[in-house]
């Protein structure tokens, strides 16, 4: 195995993998759109309690019975306690406030607050990667690692992850994940 | 009372240096301390210094004590061939109270011993066809590995041949004492050089045909750069030390030149985009290494990016499975791995059936120098003798 500046990152496991797929020049983009995929994935069902997954499910399908925006605020700026000691759990909150005081709501708006936060979360966990490497690795690991996991998080289809986060309203499924190239003609590019 | 100590067939007086040294060696080899040993006989420790150092005579009475504590023969201590050679002390820095790597001394010096005292009495020289020790130089290990591998291939005369079977290589070519031998754990190769047998070198029949090579290649190293230092090989051994450096290098280049390997993957992967793990079977079967140690290679030469390997491992490995399905009836028959299981080897057993034909030894000798019991040492002597069908002991081919 190799001796990279991954093994050192202070992130889960999984942020862990990716960075370790982006300084393996031969994995592709799609690989690493995987892994990031799963990475995000994992965080969600790690740092968000299920209970508050319910609760926005609950609040943003409920027909709605008050006039102002700022009512429903509260109501999921009440749900705080659901997710102290979870960031990710706050940052969704965070999110859901927003987007119901922009007047989303229902399905629509679930899905818009979810997608917001995990896009968050992906450029706070960007910006930890890069300045880790920056500290830790040489220049051009670094532009490489840099530009490898920019373009796995680009190519993420963040709706689509939303929907999957939240389509299963909390419940623990095992994690998907990336396809393994086992076949006798596969490998790597030259 | 005194005796003087008659050996062999000279009738001439082994010296008291000679037979304290061998009592002294004989002790070690049975793991005994001088205290025990003069507990045992009821004599002083310093009588016991005394005598190891050859300034007390040893009385025969003694002698048959001693012999009995170090479960040998007075024979075994006193014949002229008899060779005394204790490895042990030698790996004991290495040993690190490893049962395994102590087990695998014995074995090594067992065998090695045995076939050395049957070639003496015999009258057998072995041909030392060693290379030049080649010390390790400043700089760069893995270049002056390279340089010196291409070189020991350039005199043996391989050009960019590939070699499959390093034991065969190592005996014919250079004359070394290469066994094949079960251990347990992780060892992977010793290597021990003494003046009295030579170069030795254990290899361990439990990994795989390609490990083995890789193993022997890798104290083929040893053996050009730091001759005189004894070396266990672990598996996945991380070489730390510059010797350790160099011979994992040396190892990698004798075995797969840098020059033969560029031109086999380009053969290999003529036309395609891809490095497959069918294209890491087909050359890692040619050069008789293992899949790893191919890619590795590659790496190291820019042939594919650095963690292909790693990459293979991740998605799964490359399996034994697929190996089958890749090489089918291509795939070599493991000759050493079904005699590793057997006490001695062929060339033990021939030395000791004409050893036995010319009545230099009995059968109690014999079984006591090859660590068989009677019952062993008659039905390898039958095997032998079938195979001798000829004087000169070639095996009767079938009509």
């Amino acid at each position: 195995m190799s001796d990279g500046p991954f093994r050192s990152l202070p992130l889960a496991r999984h942020w862990r993998e990716l960075a370790k797929l982006a300084e393996n020049g031969n994995y592709s983009r799609e690989d690493l759109a995987d892994a990031a995929f799963t990475a995000l994935e994992k965080t969600w069902r790690k740092d968000v309690p299920a209970a508050l997954v319910v609760a926005i499910h609950g609040l943003f399908l409920k027909p709605q019975h008050r006039l102002f925006a700022s009512d429903r605020v509260e109501e999921v700026e009440a749900l705080s306690d659901l997710a102290a000691g979870r960031p990710l759990g706050r940052l969704l909150i965070e999110h859901a406030a927003m987007v119901v005081q922009e007047g989303l709501s229902g399905e629509i708006g679930m899905i818009e607050a979810t997608q917001r936060t995990v896009e968050a979360w992906e450029a706070r966990t960007y910006r930890q990667i890069e300045e880790h490497y920056i500290r830790e690795a040489p220049p051009s690991l670094t532009r490489k690692v840099r530009e490898r996991v920019w373009n796995a998080l680009a190519d993420g289809d963040r709706r689509a992850l939303a929907r999957l986060l939240f389509s299963q309203q909390g419940r623990v499924k095992r994690p998907s994940h990336a396809r393994k190239h086992v076949g006798l003609d596969e490998g790597v590019a030259l | 009372m005194d005796q003087k100590v008659m050996i062999g067939t000279t009738h001439d007086p082994m010296p008291l240096a000679e037979i304290g040294e061998r009592l002294r060696i004989a002790r070690e080899v049975a793991r005994l301390t001088q205290k025990d040993v003069a507990d045992a006989m009821s004599i002083a420790r310093t009588t016991l210094v005394a005598i190891e150092r050859g300034q007390r005579r040893v009385r025969i009475a003694e002698l048959q004590q001693f012999a009995k504590l170090y479960g040998t023969s007075v024979n075994a201590l006193l014949r002229q061939e008899a060779v005394h050679v204790d490895l042990a002390p030698r790996f004991r820095k290495l040993t690190d109270n490893n049962q395994v790597a102590a087990q695998a001394t014995a074995i090594l010096a067992d065998l090695a011993r045995a076939e050395v005292e049957l070639e003496n009495l015999l009258g057998v020289k072995r041909a030392r066809n060693y290379p030049a020790e080649r010390p390790i130089l400043p700089g760069d290990v893995r270049v002056q590995a390279e340089h010196d591998a291409a070189e020991l291939r350039q005199r043996c005369g391989l050009g960019q041949a590939p070699v499959h079977d390093i034991v065969t290589f190592l005996e014919m070519e250079l004359g070394v004492r290469v066994y094949v031998r079960r251990v347990d754990g992780n060892v992977s190769g010793l290597f021990v050089f003494d003046d009295v047998l030579g170069a030795c070198i254990l290899l361990n029949a439990n990994h795989p045909r390609a490990r083995r090579n890789q193993s022997g290649a890798h104290e083929l190293g040893h053996f050009i750069s730091v001759r005189r230092e004894p070396e266990i090989l672990h598996l996945s051994e991380l070489g730390n030390t510059r010797e350790e450096r160099y011979a994992t290098a040396f190892g990698i280049a004798f075995l797969t030149p840098a020059n033969a390997i560029k031109q086999k993957f380009g053969e290999v992967t003529a036309g395609s985009s891809q490095l497959t793990r069918r294209h890491v079977i087909v050359l890692a079967h040619y050069f008789g290494v293992s899949r790893e140690a191919i890619v590795r290679r590659l790496e190291d030469l820019s042939l594919t990016k650095k963690g292909s390997w790693d990459w293979f491992v991740a998605n799964g490995g490359i399996t034994d499975t697929q190996e089958r399905q890749v090489l089918g009836d291509l795939q070599l028959p493991d000759l050493y791995k079904g005699a590793a299981d057997r006490p001695t080897t062929l060339r033990l057993n021939l030395l000791a059936a004409e050893a036995y034909r010319r009545e230099l030894l009995s059968e109690g000798q014999l079984a006591q120098l090859l660590n068989l019991d009677r019952v062993e040492l008659r039905g390898m002597l039958q095997d032998v003798e079938m195979l001798e069908d000829e004087p000169d002991g070639a095996p009767k081919l079938p009509l």
